[in-house]
């Protein structure tokens, strides 16, 4: 199906965003049990006689204790996923001092997740080992007659699911909630297709360290755990103890948890990132367009699907194109291509000011003139006439100068100025060594990095407005574009100007940070991304560019740094 | 099927010189001057790379020959090959410890290595050759292996062209500026392709056997040797050796394939990450083409498929060909045309490539099939044998002009493409080198407003522009040209 040529129906940001996080929630619960039946059928395992292994594998999945047993489970991966959604649709918000994230560290909110992530660890490998049989399918066992013995191995493998679950929360969850954009919009099950082996693989790997420290903390701790659940329950020791390949069965389940935990992570990553088409004309007041959502702060993902799909119509789509360059009907005004111009300028601006607060750079106040006042000489033959409209200001300037004010005794001044610089450097002093600053102080470059997560709109937005601007040469017939011109070449300009800065911040240097840090590269990715936008409009309109009213600096700036011809 | 006795025969010691208005004209080899017909191309850059200005390549062996062996402790021995020559020479020489246990863990290792290699093998034949021998098979180059010229890319917008050479280097030639830059770290080796970035005068992009370099290079900096700590260095374990790369007509994906892994990579460059298209059919991919149009992208494997994806969905279209591999691709008409040659069959095939809804299913369809457009069978004229299997061909950016290397014969061979009423290749010239020399690549300028410039690399370093040029070019940007609509007077005249 070609997306570009279907019509876009007018929805709500709640329409789109449930649609998408339920996809992603059942996608994530029906995984859950394709996984399971797979498990269920690969430990039934019997060469010699298929039919019966099929016959067994058919027997366990529709029997009624099995479906008991996954309720609970389903129930919690269910409530898990639902809670999981707020958090990749709602704004993030960024903790600028170390106290504000410690303390959202322990919301409420994330004390659920956990409670959910930990119990999620345990149910799981309880049921998995339910439900297959052998040897550890029960924590109790019946041994020397009527009396209940605890099964050790059992116990140890459902113990080390409540880790597992713990450590995945704080490890993984906590720290990489971001959704990450493809490079390219394949269908999803090619995405699925192509991403599954890393799953596995990257389950395997990461799995392996929590499995270590658990059978290290089993191995300190274990026997007063077993004595401690013993004791509650009355069980006896079993004679039979769990051999060497437990420790295998401890990495497979909790690879296994890794594998669930990051395919629900890479559901909603699927479906959250799918380009969606917005409509570009309001058809109710409810509904959502694109122009619209490009400012939607509120809603963040929102916002990137808005700004990718202007990436992408300016690309590709001509007939959606062309709605920006038509009249309005009655009236003959330009509204849809105005609201564009006007948000996407808004948020180049947003971006460009936020980016000056956070390098101390003072705000200009003279903003540069985009239209440069024409140059008015003075004909010759007015040089003898005297501009009397100037003469009267002198009577302003004459001085008072019978009341000399008296010197006045200033000790007290000096003396508060003094006493206050001293009090404020004892509150310094104070704050470093009670570790005030430590906690409520401003966190380096959190602005910086604020910025820098929200690199990817204006990487689309920059790009989309660039490439619709270069089609307008051939395909704007009345010429709405050209009146724009000049802002947004300068904004364009402007935001270039202020992402160099960046370059002097110290904390995003090669040398400081090395390659692979998500920072430096996202200065690039963005300071790329504008200077194609602007080489494009710059190569576009290569030959009209000395007739567009740009401020002097501005036109400079483009002959230097963009077309890079003197 | 027109065969290439269709081609008209320049006169003995004589070779084509340039082409205009469709008039070819001949010079002797020794005394060739082409300012004699235009003045078109006198300030391009004049390119012949000699032996002596190649760099020496390091292979970073040479500083041991200078010190002599001295005895060291197993243990430091051991610690120094790992860190020069990797694991596996380590545990080479481990195994030739004398200790039992040593030389017993290290053999029983190097056993496991040994069939983890076999196992992968199977999985990809192509692992077994070295990167060099690979790209020699596989790629675009003529005897990529002793060839100076390695690869020929024009910028898209100036008249700058970067030559890769033997000795792992990029120089970039401008007509305007005797400033030649020259582009060569530690990493780059055994380049294969270089791709200028689109909407972007500074950056180039070179694929060599282990992943890709951006170069960037400050064209107001007067530095001869760009660093690569500017540039940005992209690779991946298994991707590798890259054989060919593409940009995105805007400038924001590049896409590699190489010869021992069948995933072909979309990077995002600059935050370094990749999606992969992924489908059955070959082990490994030697070739990836934009159309010029940037809504399709042509992908060839090893194998006998090639693939022909849409840019905007990245669904492909799946064709194979009967034998062999597709040896070289390029675009023509508008990016709708594809034209091909295998490894198998001297002949020019031309595929119709629709548009849109075609890319609908995963499927070929049986009533699509590619047309033999033209018969490259080798033939002698007067004494001189032409044509045979092809080795590389391409097409100037308007899609008129089709430029053709055989594998085993020395000329080049140059045809016109036509497209009314049916697609056609209509022989135009042939071009020789001087004796000795062999073609190696070629490319076609971009931004050559007088018609088409090919310019083909010689395998001595010489680097030979064959113009073809249109007095009468009436190429305007607009059909109907706008009336007075605009608010700056310079829209409402046209520049051409």
């Amino acid at each position: 199906m070609n997306y570009n040529l279907t019509v876009p129906g007018s929805f709500t940001y709640k329409d789109l965003l449930l649609r998408k996080l339920s996809y992603a929630v059942i996608s994530s619960v029906l995984t859950q049990l394709f996984i399971l039946f797979i498990y269920v059928f690969l430990s039934n395992i019997d060469l010699l006689h298929p039919i019966q292994w099929g016959f067994s594998t058919l027997r366990i999945l529709t029997s009624f204790s099995t479906w008991i047993f996954m309720l609970p489970f389903l129930t919690i991966i269910f409530a898990q996923s639902l809670i999981c959604a707020k958090d990749y649709v709602i704004k993030t918000s960024y903790c600028s001092t170390r106290f504000q994230k410690f303390l959202s560290t322990f919301s409420v909110h994330n004390l659920i997740l956990c409670l959910l992530h930990v119990i999620a660890g345990a149910v799981l490998i309880w049921l998995f080992l339910s439900i297959s049989g052998g040897k550890y399918n029960n924590l109790t066992e019946n041994c020397k007659g009527l009396v209940y013995c605890l099964n050790e191995g059992a116990f140890f493998l459902v113990l080390s699911g409540f880790w597992t679950g713990f450590y995945f929360f704080m490890k993984v969850y906590i720290a990489e909630k971001n959704l990450t954009f493809p490079v390219i919009h394949q269908r999803k099950f090619l995405q699925f297709k192509s991403q599954l082996g890393s799953i596995v693989q990257d389950s395997i790997t990461h799995s392996f360290w929590p499995s270590i420290y658990f059978a290290f903390l089993y191995y300190l701790q274990g026997d007063s755990w077993v004595e401690g659940f013993k004791s509650i329950f009355g069980l006896l020791e079993y004679e039979v103890k769990p051999n060497v390949w437990i420790y295998f069965y401890l990495w497979f389940f909790n690879a296994l948890y890794y594998f669930n935990m990051n395919l629900m992570r890479f559901y909603f990553n699927l479906f959250l990132t799918e380009p969606v088409q917005f409509p570009l004309v309001k058809d109710h007041s409810d509904s959502l367009t694109l122009q619209e959502s490009i400012i939607n702060y509120e809603w963040p993902i929102v916002q990137n699907l808005a700004c990718l799909d202007l990436h992408l119509l300016a690309q590709w789509s001509a007939i959606r194109r062309q709605v920006f360059f038509t009249l309005s009907n009655p009236g003959g005004h330009p509204h849809n291509w105005n609201f564009l111009v006007e948000n996407v300028m808004k948020l180049v601006k947003e971006y460009t000011n936020l980016l000056n607060k956070t390098i101390d750079v003072p705000e200009q106040n003279t903003k540069p003139s985009i239209i440069q006042a024409p140059i008015i000489q003075s004909p010759d033959r007015f040089r003898n006439l005297r501009n009397m409209a100037l003469y009267d200001q002198d009577d302003f300037n004459i001085i008072e100068v019978s009341q000399v004010p008296a010197v006045k005794f200033s000790i007290s001044d000096n003396l508060i100025s003094k006493l206050s610089a001293r009090l404020s450097s004892t509150i310094e002093f104070v704050k470093v060594i009670l570790g005030i600053k430590f906690l409520f102080g401003e966190l380096p470059q959190a602005n910086v990095r604020k910025c820098l997560a929200n690199g990817h709109l204006i990487i689309w937005a920059s790009q989309g407005i660039a490439d619709i601007v270069s089609f307008s040469l051939t395909e704007d017939k009345f010429g709405i574009v050209q009146k724009d011109l000049p802002v947004i070449i300068s904004s364009l300009v402007n935001l270039k100007q202020s992402l160099e800065k960046l370059n002097k911040v110290p904390a995003l240097t090669r040398k400081m940070v090395g390659y692979d840090d998500f920072n430096y590269q996202m200065k690039g990715a963005v300071t790329a991304a504008v200077k194609r936008s602007l080489f494009n409009i710059c190569r576009t309109f290569g030959g009209y560019l000395h007739d567009i009213p740009l401020n002097k600096e501005v036109l400079q700036y483009l002959r230097t740094h963009i077309i890079c011809k003197s | 099927m027109r065969n290439l006795h269709d081609f008209e025969i320049p006169n003995e010691c004589e070779t084509a010189l340039c082409e205009i208005n469709g008039r070819v004209h001949y010079m002797n080899l020794e005394y060739a001057n082409i300012s004699t017909f235009t003045n078109k191309i006198e300030n391009h850059p004049n390119i012949h790379i000699t032996r002596d200005q190649l760099h020496a390549t390091t292979s970073g062996d040479e500083g041991k020959a200078l010190f002599l062996p001295v005895n060291v402790s197993f243990l430091k021995q051991l610690t120094q090959v790992y860190y020069e020559q990797g694991p596996v020479e380590a545990l080479h020489y481990a195994k030739s410890h004398n200790r039992f246990l040593i030389s017993q863990v290290a053999n029983i290792l190097l056993n496991a290595v040994k069939y983890i290699q076999k196992v992968r093998l199977i999985l990809n034949p192509n692992i077994t050759c070295s990167g060099p021998i690979l790209i020699n098979n596989l790629g675009q180059t003529k005897n990529w292996h002793s060839s100076t010229i390695r690869y020929i890319s024009w910028h898209p917008y100036c008249t700058k062209v970067a030559v890769a050479t033997c000795d792992d280097s990029v120089r970039i030639y401008s007509s305007d500026s005797t400033y030649c830059p020259l582009l060569r770290c530690k990493e780059q080796r055994h380049i294969t392709c270089v791709a200028w970035r689109p909407l972007s005068n500074t950056e180039i992009a070179v694929a060599h056997e282990n992943g890709i370099i951006i170069w960037n290079i400050d064209p107001n900096s007067l530095v001869s040797r760009p660093s690569v700590s500017n540039g940005i260095i992209l690779q991946r374990l298994e991707h590798r050796p890259v054989m060919s790369i593409a940009w995105s007509p805007k400038g924001d994906k590049l896409v590699s394939v190489s010869a021992c892994d069948n995933t072909i990579l979309v990077w995002d460059p600059e935050l370094n990450r990749t999606s992969s298209l992924k489908r059955a059919g070959g082990f490994g991919n030697t070739l990836v083409k934009w159309s010029p149009t940037g809504e399709k992208l042509v992908t060839c494997s090893d194998g006998l498929v090639f693939r022909v994806w849409d840019y905007r969905n990245w669904e492909c279209e799946r064709w194979t060909v009967l034998s062999g591999r597709v040896q070289s691709a390029c675009w023509s008409n508008c990016g709708t045309t594809l034209l091909f040659a295998t490894t198998t069959e001297p002949i020019i095939y031309g595929v119709i490539v629709k548009n849109d809804l075609i890319f609908a299913s995963d499927t070929e369809s049986s009533s699509k099939q590619a047309l033999p457009m033209f018969d490259t069978s080798k033939v002698d004229l007067d004494g001189i044998t032409v044509g045979g299997l092809i080795q590389v061909m391409e097409t100037d950016p308007n899609g008129k002009h089709l430029a053709v290397i055989f594998q085993e014969t020395n000329t080049v061979a140059v045809f016109n493409i036509v497209r009314q009423p049916d697609l056609k290749v209509i022989p135009s010239a042939l071009l020789m080198g001087l004796s000795e020399e062999k073609p190696s690549i070629l490319s076609f300028q971009q931004n050559f407003d007088a018609g088409a410039c090919l310019s083909i690399g010689w395998s001595n370093g010489r680097i030979q522009y064959y113009p073809i040029i249109y007095t009468d070019l009436s190429n305007s940007l607009y059909e109907n040209p706008p009336v007075d609509v605009s608010l700056y007077k310079s829209f409402n005249k046209s520049l051409f």
